[in-house]
């Protein structure tokens, strides 16, 4: 029983993450139709702040979040007014392609900028684990999932409460009926990339907990991203929860109970079932 | 609207001079033009020029871009430091080739490195070796290849009849699987790391200390596979009960699953292969789920890297590691070798992961001086019997003698700990500087 609540447990962690970097990916292809290969680098950025943030203040990872976040939300928006917006208006497969050349871009900058040296925060300021019943809990870890429960309440506020969020929300659904009912769907869609990697700098922040940095660490978590948002449902903040969240308690449970070499077959053959009971995605609609 | 303009314009900047960065092949050393002539790869090798002028060039393959790339570019550093010993008179350094300037035997001729990207993979490393042969004309190719980057390789370097020298520790290399008759290996392979493993294990109860169950944790590539394979087949040998036996993909995003198995079969002992990344990601894993056995023994890999000590620091402690040289083994030359490689590194120091690929390329260059030529077949005989002062080799070997696979038989290697935040031979007894603490505290009790 401990050592299945245990994988429980650590799979709820490691979903978070992947639920974060899915968000991301989710709200930028919802709104304006493109795949966002960068994600994982926003993620890798937002690491090396939260790093050199606490290498040099001492202070806990958490305190870097808004940093994290600002500095993101700040780059994406620069990114897109200038370099998605120009693609947007040329041929789909620029559009589809323009976020991958800037990944190998940030990638191969922040190598020439700090080297491929491995870097971990040694001191979080929630050093050991305490046990509650049979699992134990590691400290450090409890911050990166205050933080995910925050960014993902938060987001589903926004998205569904607010004025902005509403506008984002119907420039995704038809952006030509968006723009005759008076919405900005410009500010939409620089908001929603902003947004997109500001997710993508908490989640960066939240994973310096536990998690080396390097320039390629980004390319990890991609890869999954991209499966929870297809398993949640394309454009599906939702989705991209429930989908980032499936990943981690399969890719757990299978790695445990089954094989750890298979582990990632186990999170394969279960996005291949869904996709054939919901070919949209839990969340995609039918 | 300016301003957009500017900000497209410097990020394109960026984006060709990052791109620019990446595509560095790293293939330092002359350009020299290609050999055409020749029917055959053995006469095309030949008709290359095996010493142009004073210099004799050596292929020197790492990963100087990729995910390996920094430890790729402190071995290749290590790697210059060597030859420029060898090429410069170093009175005070007492290492083979140091006190004259250049190979003696051929008149002063200088070493030359000729550098090559492998990136990490090995269908590059195969193209790489091929060009430093055919066009760059090298007598011997070396530097940090893995096993299955050795093999692939030597498809290349036995076509061409040019020696290759690996550091690769698999050990279907020289155990006559395969009939290479250009690859040699004078440093050890993983039967040799691994008894050392279980003979440490052996002393540990010896001791008093209850050591009975072991657990294996590897990377699925060959690396780690040839490494379980032999781990598993000694455990039965040496009589030490396997309680659990795992695989991972390398880079993982997690291993907490692997954690948890390990903490649910609680061995006595845990040997780990692992690269550099997995490696800190398990320590910080375990730690996080408050588990350590009472031996934790890595296969080198990541526990030999800088990278390993600089990302844990002091959760680094009690982690014990086989290798085929250690800081504190007895040489002359290895404390000018430790004073020596800071300058050439930022600071970083002389480790194991990077002793054993410059200890290839000393002794090629010490066997083409023995040979007195760069003629492949007169090296080959050299390497196959160098008559070398092994004192005055960084190694830990008294001797070396080549068996008919072309593999040191007289190679020995050593286990070390980490104890305060260095590691330190705790094994053989002959060679120990400390002795081992069998039974490693708990994370809460450190």
């Amino acid at each position: 029983m401990s050592t299945f609540l245990q994988a429980i447990y650590e799979g709820l962690i490691n979903g978070t993450v992947y639920a974060m970097i899915a968000m991301g990916i989710a709200l930028v292809w919802g709104v304006m139709g493109i795949l966002s290969f960068s994600q994982g680098e926003f993620l890798m950025i937002a690491m090396f702040i939260a790093y050199f943030f606490t290498t040099a203040t001492g202070f806990p990872p958490v305190l870097a979040l808004p940093l994290c976040m600002g500095v993101l939300f700040v780059l994406g928006f620069c990114i897109y007014k200038t370099i998605i917006y120009k693609a947007l208006q040329g041929p789909t497969l620029s559009q589809r392609l323009i976020t991958f050349a800037l990944s190998m871009v940030l990638v191969n900058g922040m190598l020439m900028l700090f080297g491929g040296t491995f870097r971990t925060i040694q001191n979080t300021g929630m050093d050991g684990a305490f046990s509650i019943g049979p699992l134990v809990i590691a400290k450090n870890r409890i911050i990166p999932l205050i933080i995910a429960i925050c960014i993902f309440c938060f987001m589903l506020w926004f998205l569904n409460k607010t004025r902005q969020g509403k506008a984002i929300r119907a420039t995704s659904m038809d952006k030509t009926a968006a723009e005759l009912v008076g919405i900005n769907t410009e500010k939409s869609y620089s908001l929603a990339f902003g947004l997109s990697a500001a997710i993508a700098g908490a989640a960066g922040c939240a994973l310096s907990y536990y998690y080396y940095c390097y320039p390629s660490v980004g390319g990890n978590f991609q890869l999954f991203g991209f499966i929870a948002v297809v398993m949640g449902g394309f454009g599906s903040v939702e989705g991209a929860i429930v989908g980032g969240m499936i990943m981690g308690l399969v890719d757990s449970l299978t790695g445990v109970y089954f094989n750890t070499a298979f582990k990632y077959l186990g999170v394969c053959v279960i996005f291949m079932l869904i996709l054939q009971f919901k070919p949209k995605g839990l969340f995609g609609g039918k | 609207m300016k301003f957009k303009r500017v900000i497209s314009g410097l990020l394109a900047a960026a984006m060709v001079i990052s791109l620019a960065a990446c595509g560095g092949s790293g293939s330092g050393g002359s350009a020299a033009p290609a050999a055409e002539a020749g029917t055959g790869a053995a006469a095309e090798a030949e008709a290359a020029p095996a010493a142009s002028g004073d210099v004799i060039k050596i292929g020197w393959l790492a990963p100087l871009t990729g995910t390996s790339a920094e430890n790729g570019q402190q071995v290749t550093w290590a790697a210059e430091m060597i030859v420029d010993i060898i090429n410069e008179e170093h009175g005070d350094i007492n290492m083979l080739l140091a006190a004259d300037a250049g190979l003696p035997n051929l008149g002063g001729a200088k070493i030359q490195l000729v550098e090559a990207d492998t990136k990490g993979d090995t269908t590059v490393a195969t193209s790489e070796a091929k060009r430093l042969i055919s066009e760059e004309g090298c007598v011997a190719i070396t530097g940090q290849l893995t096993s299955g980057m050795s093999k692939a390789i030597s498809v290349i370097t036995e076509q061409y009849e040019v020696p290759l020298v690996t550091a690769g520790s698999a050990v279907t290399l020289t155990d006559g699987t395969e009939d290479y008759d250009w690859l040699f290996r004078y440093n050890l392979t993983d039967a040799t790391y691994i008894d050392d493993s279980y003979k440490l294990m052996d002393e540990a109860n010896a001791a008093g200390h209850e050591i009975k169950t072991v657990a294996f944790l590897s990377e699925d590539s060959e690396f780690g596979a040839n490494i379980v394979t032999v781990e598993v087949d000694k455990a039965a040998e040496y009589g030490y009960e396997v309680v659990e036996n795992m695989t991972y993909a390398a880079n993982s995003t997690s291993l907490s699953s692997e954690v948890i198995k390990l903490k649910d079969a609680n061995p006595d002992c845990l040997m780990v292969a692992g690269y550099a990344t997995d490696v800190i990601l398990l320590m910080k894993t375990m730690k996080d789920q408050d588990w350590f056995p009472k031996m934790l023994i890595g296969q080198r890999g990541g526990f030999v890297t800088d990278d390993f000590f600089s990302a844990l620091g002091a959760d680094t402690e009690y982690v014990y590691s086989t290798g085929g040289w250690a800081p504190d083994i007895e040489k002359d030359c290895i404390a000018s070798l430790q004073e020596l490689y800071p300058s050439y590194s930022n600071g970083i120091a002389f480790n194991e992961g990077m002793s054993k690929d410059c200890a290839d390329v000393l002794l090629i260059a010490a066997c083409i001086n023995q040979a007195g030529t760069t003629d492949s077949a007169a090296l080959a005989e050299a390497l196959k019997n160098p008559d070398v002062d092994c004192a005055q080799i960084f190694m830990p070997w008294e001797s070396i003698s080549m068996d008919e696979n072309n593999q040191n038989t007289a190679a020995t290697g050593v286990v070390t700990q980490v104890q305060n935040g260095s590691y330190v031979t705790v094994y053989p007894e002959n060679a120990k500087n400390a002795d081992a603490v069998f039974e490693a505290p708990t994370w809460s009790a450190r």
